[in-house]
């Protein structure tokens, strides 16, 4: 059985939540990562073991408040992968997006479309632009 | 103030790019200093100092007299709430052969000019001895201003610093002139060959200069340094405080400011004379609700073509044909390696801008080239 993947976000990494026995993968807040690939490719590592014997309903959520263009391409990836997979399991997929932010939401919308993957869009609460300090803070605001 | 100091007259920034070496700092912020924003503006010194080396001790010093001088803004400040005043203010850094010059300017009334002049001359009268003696009877005195000031700041400044403290006051209209305050560091420990301070520019004439310079280009931050990741997240902090308006232009315009200094960092690591590192110049203008982000950063010279065939690309197709573009290179993951491939980010930038791409060369000595490049976000 693969371990369950706990990470803290920083100021410029998402928090990852990627949990076997829940069938259960979360990444969210800031990606600004400047090496966006090695943070990434453990997480691609992961999901790639996870499909050789997946739950039956796998529940997915992206929660970005920003990612920069070296993330882009590797969330690009990591969806790609999910899509190949996608026969396995039922897979479930949320893309949460800001209060407002029409520009998270076509990302979403984006990678939705381009890899033929369904995707429930869930607007929250604005919380990054709050007072900068509580960046990342993963507060879900069901409407 | 001769004129050929007139730094307004020449392409000033890319002066600054040229003058600023690789252990050097030149980093203005001009607009309001809400508390938050002053821990961020000192945050991103902070960084950049805490690297030097040069003794702890001096280090804390540098930082208490950056302390003082950017509380001396809020607590001596004059400019009405919200008036434009206000955000003409400024807090600057300059380091340069281990010598660090802190320089703030604010509005004052006019009818203080004669008190706060009277206490400089003072305080720049002392030597060290009796500047203790002062310090301890204006502490004992107790006639503290509503605003929380006797002098006490400008005497720890002094006594920080080692040096005497320049200032100057050019009078704005009848009622309120600007007040420039200079304190100069020496971050050379004793022992070490002694580096005169001499022929620095920066003295409080050239901070005169530097904030016309600054006013009349509505510029609100210039950061000329090496970048790294740190770096770029205290001036993400700043202008996130800093910033006006909406989620959505505020979000757009610190992604853009990150792929940019991003730009800096994997791009911009060259050796120049010897010496190496992300050496580059950020700055931010805001005018007539029009933001304006340049950064300038070196590259070799034999990149020009490729890196100008590129960004020609990106600016002559259409929305539509940018998107496709985009797409395909984001779900290329053959060159794997590609967090270092400028491409997307470019792109990136020209989308979200929804203007064109200003860029421009500029040759140095050996085979560098400045690469500057601007964009323009409406709001």
């Amino acid at each position: 059985m693969i371990e369950t993947l706990n990470i803290k976000g920083t100021e410029d990494s998402p928090e990852v939540i990627m949990d076997f026995q829940k069938g259960f993968i979360r990444i969210s807040g800031t990606s600004w990562l400047e090496d966006a690939y090695s943070f990434y490719e453990p997480l691609y590592q992961w999901v790639s073991e996870y499909f050789k014997a997946p739950q039956k309903v796998t529940e997915i959520e992206f929660g970005y408040t920003y990612f920069n263009t070296s993330s882009a391409k590797q969330i690009a990836k990591l969806v790609t992968l999910i899509s190949n997979f996608k026969s396995r399991s039922e897979v479930k997929v949320k893309w949460f997006y800001e209060n407002g932010d029409s520009e998270m939401l076509k990302s979403g919308k984006k990678y939705s479309e381009l890899l033929d993957l369904s995707f429930e869009f869930v607007e929250i609460e604005s919380t990054s632009e709050s007072e900068d300090e509580d960046e990342g803070v993963y507060k879900i605001v069901h409407k | 103030m001769s004129s050929d100091n007139n730094i307004a007259k020449r392409d000033f920034v890319i002066e600054l790019m040229k003058s600023t070496g690789k252990d050097d700092l030149n980093y203005i912020y001009r607009g309001e200093f809400t508390q938050n924003l002053q821990q961020h503006i000192l945050s991103l010194a902070e960084k950049n100092i805490d690297r030097d080396r040069i003794s702890g001790k001096i280090k804390k010093r540098i930082f208490h007299i950056m302390v003082e001088s950017i509380q001396n803004i809020s607590r001596h400040g004059d400019a009405k709430e919200n008036s434009e005043e206000m955000t003409s203010s400024f807090f600057s850094i300059q380091k340069q052969n281990k010598w660090y010059y802190i320089t703030t300017g604010n509005i004052i009334e006019n009818n203080k000019i004669d008190d706060l002049r009277s206490k400089l001359d003072k305080i720049n009268s002392l030597d060290s001895e009796e500047l203790d003696v002062f310090y301890r009877a204006v502490l004992g005195n107790g006639q503290l201003s509503n605003k929380g000031g006797a002098g006490l700041g400008l005497i720890e400044m002094v006594r920080k610093s080692g040096n005497k403290l320049s200032y100057h006051i050019e009078k704005v209209n009848d009622e309120i002139s600007y007040f420039y305050l200079h304190s100069d560091i020496n971050g050379i420990t004793l022992g070490e060959a002694p580096v005169q301070p001499l022929g620095s520019v920066y003295t409080v004439d050239y901070m005169v200069n530097l904030h016309r310079f600054i006013l009349d280009n509505s510029i609100l931050l210039i950061y000329s340094a090496v970048f790294d990741q740190d770096s770029l997240l205290s001036l993400i902090s700043i202008m996130k405080s800093r910033m006006s308006g909406g989620l959505n232009s505020k979000k757009k315009i610190i992604s853009i400011m990150v792929e940019m200094l991003q730009n800096i960092i994997h791009h911009g690591n060259v050796t120049v004379s010897g010496i190496s590192g992300c050496q580059g110049i950020f700055y931010i203008s805001l005018n007539n609700g029009k933001y304006c982000l340049t950064t300038i950063n070196y590259v070799k010279t034999t990149d020009k073509e490729q890196l100008t065939q590129k960004i020609d690309h990106i600016n002559s197709l259409s929305d539509e044909e940018r998107e496709d573009y985009y797409n395909e290179r984001l779900f290329d993951f053959d060159s794997d390696e590609s967090f270092k491939e400028g491409g997307l980010g470019l792109i990136e930038i020209r989308n979200k801008s929804k203007n064109p791409l200003e860029y421009q060369f500029f040759d140095t000595e050996d085979e560098f080239s400045l690469f500057k490049i601007t964009t323009y976000i409406n709001i």
